[in-house]
């Protein structure tokens, strides 16, 4: 019986690890934007739900294999990333009392986006087809979409960490993080880091969203849950903390998982938002961020 | 290699800078004094193109450079280090001298910075933030110099640092002029960028109430008065 025990929580721990894998994604978007323009980006959600809604007409209509619509998801978002950014928030944002503005404006946005595919394909589910199979290790079971997940998002946070700390556009973006007028005054075309800050947040996101579709099924309503969730992890673990969004993202996912052994679904993640808000409550800064 | 004919800058309405006119020549260090507001500062974001501005002549090597982003005025040949220090804190002091040159620093750069400021380069690898004061306007001055400007604008370098500190910088400024760098020094500390200067401006109220030798403006009674507090 023990042992049972033991195995379930395993399994759960591993299966919250590849869900919270998939949140870093989606919640790293939010971080980097944060990061460069201080402002969070409340149409997020919806770009995530793009991403999966371009995966998924890549599957039907064009009838690619799973694997190929993942770049059409990334590719399909950071389009939107770019639009969002062009028509929301460079108008604004250097207004007074921008930063407050963008919070509506991207809002807007998002709902903008959220309608028009309700308009155009109804609120019904749509059957989302990951990897099929199922791999045992042992006593465990992985399936392969959750496997997968692993991996994609594994490597994919794993170049984004690369191209943050090694490379020249990295050290330009985190520069401008920190003192966006020393990094004018540098010469680094902040206009430019923005833009293409936006658009790779957005593409990861868009992947984000097209990986943990299949766990479900693809819904329009996907966003508002992936902005929440998304949400919480980057307070939590404080706001432009790259390191800890990861691992807050991780955590998130494997406490969700383990805490659904005893709750329902709803009840999982209602709990650990509110730990995090413990987390709030005794560090206000986020546990990552600065104290 | 700089003339400046009727730069103004001006904040929501409010003038900082009422048509000043300056210029220097290569190899010279140029002072700007005056007090905290008379918009010394100003004029250096302005010649950098960090804030609005409008001049009927900003012309560098007698091209003009009005209009230009700040990229393209650091590939001309000038290069800031900005007030309050402003460095990168979180990143390392290697970082943020490669941020100095725009497409990226070159190795032989940077020696050149590590022999000229050997605490720096002791601390390649330590976070910008853990610094001492004079430690971070070194990093900031250095930072400029990757760039390789033939023209270094300093804002306040002595700003809340230790006298000893004071002499350092001076030293600095004699060894990037010996390198054949102009220098535009805008100093509070009116004594000590007077004892630098070839040249000097004063600044009161956006407008230039003075100019000429440093060495005249030192013995100058109104100047003694106003910024030298003797």
């Amino acid at each position: 019986m023990q042992w049972k025990i033991r195995m379930l929580l395993a399994q759960q721990i591993v299966n919250g690890l590849s869900i919270g894998l998939n949140y870093a994604l989606i919640a790293l978007g939010l971080t980097l934007v944060f990061g460069v323009l201080h402002v969070i980006n409340f149409g997020h959600g919806q770009v995530v739900m793009i991403g999966a809604l371009a995966a998924l007409y890549a599957a039907e209509l064009l009838n690619l294999p799973y694997v190929l619509t993942l770049p059409v998801a990334a590719a399909a978002a950071g389009l939107l990333g770019v639009v969002l950014h062009l028509a929301a928030v460079r108008p604004v944002v250097r207004r007074r009392d921008g930063h407050q503005d963008v919070l509506l404006t991207t809002f807007a946005a998002g709902l903008l986006i959220h309608e028009a595919v309700l308009a155009s394909r109804g609120p019904a589910p749509a059957r989302f087809d990951g990897i099929p199979g199922v791999l045992h290790v042992g006593p465990l079971m992985l399936t392969n979409q959750r496997l997968f997940i692993i991996i994609v998002a594994g490597l994919t946070l794993l170049a984004l960490l690369y191209l943050i700390r090694m490379t020249r556009f990295g050290n330009e973006l985190r520069a401008l993080a920190e003192n966006e007028f020393a990094a004018r005054a540098v010469g680094i075309d902040t206009g430019k880091v923005i833009l293409v800050t936006f658009a790779m947040s957005a593409a990861i996101g868009g992947l984000g969203g097209a990986l943990l579709a299949p766990l479900s099924a693809f819904s329009p309503n996907i966003g508002q849950g992936a902005l929440m969730t998304a949400f919480v992890i980057v307070v939590a673990a404080g706001l432009g903390s790259v390191w800890g969004t990861v691992a807050f993202a991780a955590l998130y996912g494997i406490l969700e998982s383990v805490l659904s052994l005893t709750f329902d679904q709803g009840m999982a993640s209602a709990t650990v938002s509110g730990l995090m808000l413990l987390i709030l409550i005794a560090r206000p800064n986020g546990l990552f961020g600065k104290a | 290699m700089l003339e400046v004919e009727g730069l103004e800058v001006s904040y929501r309405g409010n003038c900082a800078v009422d048509g000043i006119s300056l210029s220097i020549a290569a190899g010279e260090v140029v002072a700007l004094i005056g007090a905290n507001g008379a918009g010394k500062s100003s004029v250096l974001k302005a010649l950098m193109g960090l804030v609005p501005a409008a001049s009927k002549r900003l012309d560098l090597d007698g091209s003009p450079i009005a209009g230009l982003p700040t990229r393209r005025r650091i590939q001309g040949g000038l290069a800031l280090s900005p007030e309050g220090r402003a460095v990168f804190p979180r990143m390392s002091v290697d970082e943020n001298l490669s941020l100095g040159r725009p497409g990226g620093g070159h190795e032989e750069d940077r020696n050149a910075i590590r022999r000229m400021f050997p605490r720096l380069s002791e601390r390649a690898t330590q976070a910008a933030g853990t610094l001492s004061g004079g430690e971070q306007q070194m990093l900031a001055i250095g930072r400029a110099l990757m760039a390789r400007p033939r023209l270094l604008l300093l804002d306040e370098p002595t700003l809340g640092l230790a006298p000893v500190i004071v002499q350092e910088i001076g030293r600095i400024i004699d060894e990037v002029r010996a390198a054949g760098t102009a220098v535009l020094v805008a100093e509070q500390n009116a004594l000590a960028a007077l004892g630098w200067a070839n040249r000097a401006y004063v600044l009161t109220n956006g407008s230039v109430t003075m100019q000429g030798d440093a060495a005249d403006l030192i013995d100058n009674e109104e100047v003694r008065r106003a910024y030298l507090g003797v």
